[in-house]
């Protein structure tokens, strides 16, 4: 229960106002969007910084941060003054600025190290241990924090490999232009004397280049040696050994035919298409936080009838826990005493809060909004229940190269060999048969190994793949694999669910139902609905937001979760909530709209003065969308949960197929029966026929973790996210065709050039790199040339929202 | 030309110098994260404000 007095004296303005720092919109009563703007403005206006209770801050205990058996897990031994921790809600500048401020607040503070991508905090103290004052002062600002176990980190930070990888490419790119330079110069004419000597410091600079910078080439060659299997990096380093000791050979002979220029370049070129691949990859394909931040979430547990805090990964089976304001569920479990308000937006991507009671049974992922005296006892653990599941799934699936390119990756292997005995068998037969000189059918071997390997034709599809998900990305689509593009190239059916999907899935205020409320009682509710958090009672506000002009004193406001809102405003006790069996005035006419729509009535002295309607609306431009789709091939139908004659109707209007009053289970049976299908739904109701089908496809999550239960999330309002997303598909697949046909092509010309003299060693040198650059241009040019237009599905705009009546529940 | 006998050594310091400069910088993970430099320009500013004043009142 929530009560407080609502001062009537001041304007809706001031009430509605926006970050007085920042200018964003913030929540009612509050003059500030985040806690950071608050501290960097009362800095600015020359007030002493203070760590005050902010109303978000669950006041957690943080006691166990100062046991050093436990916080043995979250420091190293070798330095434990040192912690990493998991902060939520960093939003700007302000907040970094905040953060950074910390020392001010916590006296033994050594240093602070914000890392805003990772929304990491590195905490270093002048002293080891007790870190409960560091992690409730980041809390009181108003931040979400976990500390982070050890074994997690090391996880998160595996740029190690990236680093190393930068250094050798530095060190290639150093020497490389150096070389080159060098190259030049001898090229263009110069005493015999003076062009020794480049060769030599040409030589001295290969050095660094051979030991570390084609350390990659040298270790993958040797282990598929090992493995007595070939991959791309043999030719390389064949090439490498061969042309080095040549060069080196014909150095200490003082002759000039050395093509360190060639090696160098080479090495460059090779490892800077890696590095480019590695960093998209790792920026765009991480593994999950989401099970490390609830595994390391500290619960506190009743054993004994005494009260421990542990990790929520320790959890066991019917233990009786209870949990902070705005922690994570992070097991399925049973409420066995009390009630409150549960957040499911995770889970079902709905933004109405869910009350609970003694015997609900709640599921991991949810998050505790209020009744935090609650106790909870657990039904299955951490790692069996559903959430886990979905996400490890998802972790694994990610790793797993794409079908596509996991088919090239093996022709691109085959080449290789193919090209491998090709070469040796120029250099061994070339002599004997074509009584070539040995110098020659050398030449002409290692021409054809560097000429032929398929490089650009191994990392083409993974390139086009990581730009298909980074422009997804940038397009708030989250894609949890590359293989997605195919499947949805693939599909033949596609699934949309109704409600949520093609209908905006959460209710804003429609009108009054019944009564015709004047403008006092249409201000009275809007002064009782304003100081609520619910969903229902935000979309009010904002529809008067601008009508209203002043706002009567609400005296003992009140509100009950799940029942309604009360007060007195001018001796009146007026109320919002719910319609009981009876007190129903709606006519037979209106009865169905009724049924639709989401209703609360207004009562003053307990007598119904007015029903607040709330709808939820369709999308615009679902009609281009699925003609879209009718015109590449793919049939659509529509799935839901209840069953409308504007289902019908808007079936008719859209020419699909439409199927009503479905439960979670017969919609599965539907997609079930479907092969390559894509279903489209906004969350768990539809999280059935999502695993069953061939693509799951979730809209409109209100957070990007609904990534984890699905293949794709289209975080994004209205369905233009959707029309994106196949159109992205195409694309993908039009410029892996395209790509592909010139990467095999140019290797097979050159190839044959190579085979038959055309092109010395030196030449293919810089063809090959050159083609590994002109596949990663081809790929960025189709990428960017098969961009469809945007306004596409403007044209003719036949939104079909406004001849429909819209429709409520939930499908 | 005996001038390049001098440039060229010259030239090979500026390399190696270019190159510690570069291995430094990554190994110190100035590229890992690219996001909170940006955001820390004016903590910066707010620091040298600080050490200015206490500058100002000490002399």
């Amino acid at each position: 229960m929530h009560t407080q007095d609502i001062r009537g004296d001041t304007t809706v303005e001031e009430r509605m106002a926006q970050c007085v720092h920042c200018g964003e919109p913030c929540a009612m009563g509050e003059s500030f969007c985040c806690a950071g703007c608050q501290a960097v403005h009362s800095l600015l206006n020359n007030t002493p910084l203070q760590l005050v209770h902010s109303p978000k801050a669950s006041q957690r205990n943080w006691n166990y941060l100062d046991n050093d058996s436990i916080l043995g897990e979250y420091v190293a031994s070798s330095n434990p003054q040192l912690l990493f921790l998991s902060v939520e809600g960093i939003e700007c500048t302000s907040c970094v600025e905040l953060l950074y401020r910390l020392p001010d607040f916590v006296s033994d503070l050594d240093t602070i190290e914000v890392d805003v991508s990772r929304s990491l905090l590195k905490v270093q103290k002048s002293e080891p241990g007790a870190f409960s004052k560091v992690a409730e002062a980041i809390e009181r600002l108003g931040y979400r924090v976990e500390p982070l176990l050890l074994e997690d980190y090391d996880k998160q930070n595996n740029s190690q490999h990236l680093k190393k990888l930068r250094n050798q490419f530095a060190i290639a790119a150093a020497c490389a232009g150096n070389i080159m330079l060098l190259a030049v110069s001898a090229y263009a004419g110069m005493p015999e004397d003076l062009e020794l000597i480049f060769h030599w410091i040409s030589g001295l600079l290969i050095l660094p280049v051979l030991y570390y910078s084609a350390r990659p080439f040298w270790v993958n060659a040797l282990r598929a040696y090992k493995q007595k299997r070939v991959n791309m990096d043999v030719p390389i380093a064949l090439t490498l050994a061969f042309g080095s000791i040549f060069s080196f050979f014909n150095l200490v002979r003082g002759s000039s035919n050395v093509y360190f220029d060639s090696i160098a370049m080479l090495v460059f070129l090779l490892l800077g298409s890696r590095l480019l691949l590695v960093s998209i990859r790792k920026h765009f394909i991480g593994s999950s936080q989401l099970t490390d931040r609830l595994k390391n979430q500290m619960v506190k547990v009743i054993q004994n009838g005494s009260p421990k805090i542990v990790p929520s990964g320790d959890l066991k089976k019917k233990d009786i826990f209870s949990l902070s304001l705005d922690q994570t569920f992070p097991v399925n479990c049973k409420v066995e005493q009390g009630s409150g308000f549960i957040d499911p937006s995770l889970l079902t991507g709905e933004s109405l809060p869910k009350v609970f009671n003694v015997g609900d049974v709640i599921q991991a992922g949810m998050r505790l909004r209020s009744g935090e005296a609650g106790l909870f006892s657990v039904v299955s653990e951490f790692n069996q229940s559903e959430l886990y599941n979905y996400i490890s799934n998802v972790d694994r699936q990610v790793k797993k190269p794409s079908l596509m390119s996991f088919a090239t990756d093996r022709a691109a292997k085959i080449f290789t060999l193919a090209i491998l005995c090709l070469g040796l068998g120029v250099i061994v037969l070339g002599p004997l048969i074509f009584s070539l000189s040995i110098e020659e059918a050398l030449f002409r071997g290692l021409a054809l190994f560097v000429v032929a390997c398929p490089c650009g034709l191994a990392f083409a599809i993974p390139l086009i793949e990581s730009l298909g998900l980074n422009r997804a990305a940038k397009a708030n689509i989250y894609i949890r694999g590359a293989d997605v593009f195919e499947k949805i190239n693939q599909s033949s059916h596609v699934f949309f669910d109704k409600t949520g999907t093609l209908t905006k899935g959460h209710h804003s205020f429609f009108k009054f139902l019944f009564g015709k409320p004047n403008k006092k009682q249409i201000a009275n509710i809007f002064a009782l609905e304003s100081p609520s958090q619910h969903p229902l009672a935000r979309s009010y506000v904002n529809h008067f937001y601008s009508s209203v002009e002043q706002l009567p004193y609400v005296a003992n406001w009140e509100e009950m979760p799940g029942q309604g809102i009360s007060g007195v405003i001018d001796g009146i006790k007026v109320s919002i909530r719910k319609l009981m069996p009876g007190e129903n005035p709606i006519s037979s006419e209106d009865a169905a709209e009724f049924q639709l729509q989401q209703n609360v009535g207004y009562f003053e002295d307990d007598k119904l003065v007015t029903i607040l309607t709330f709808k939820d609306e369709w999308h615009e431009q679902v009609k281009p969308l699925v003609d879209a789709l009718k015109a590449d091939h793919k049939t659509v139908s529509l799935l839901s949960g209840d069953v409308s004659d504007n289902l019908i109707e808007f079936a008719n209007i859209l020419s699909v197929e439409a199927v009503g009053d479905l439960g979670p289970d017969e919609k599965r049976q539907m997609v079930a029966k479907t092969s390559h299908s894509i279903m489209i739904g906004d969350g768990f109701n539809d999280m059935s026929a999502l695993k069953e089908a061939g693509l799951g496809v979730a809209v409109q999550g209100s957070l990007p973790e609904n990534l984890k239960h699905v293949d794709v999330l289209v975080d994004r309002e209205g369905v233009r996210g959707i029309a994106d997303l196949f159109s992205l598909a195409r694309q993908v697949r039009t410029s892996n065709k395209s790509v592909l046909t010139f990467s095999g092509l140019y290797n097979i010309a050159l190839g044959g050039l190579a085979l038959t003299g055309f092109i010395n060693p030196l030449a293919a040198a810089i063809f090959m790199p050159l083609s590994s650059i002109s596949v990663l241009l081809l790929s960025l040019y189709f990428m960017r040339k098969h961009k469809e237009n945007p306004k596409a599905l403007d044209k003719g705009s036949l939104s079909v929202g406004p001849q429909l009546t819209p429709v409520g529940g939930h499908g | 030309m005996t001038i390049l006998y001098l440039m060229i050594p010259c030239t090979l310091i500026l390399v190696a110098a270019f190159v510690a400069a570069f291995i430094w910088a990554n190994e110190s993970d100035q590229f890992d994260d690219l996001e909170t430099p940006a955001f820390k320009i004016l903590i910066d500013e707010q620091n040298v404000t600080q050490k200015d004043s206490e500058e100002t009142e000490n002399v």
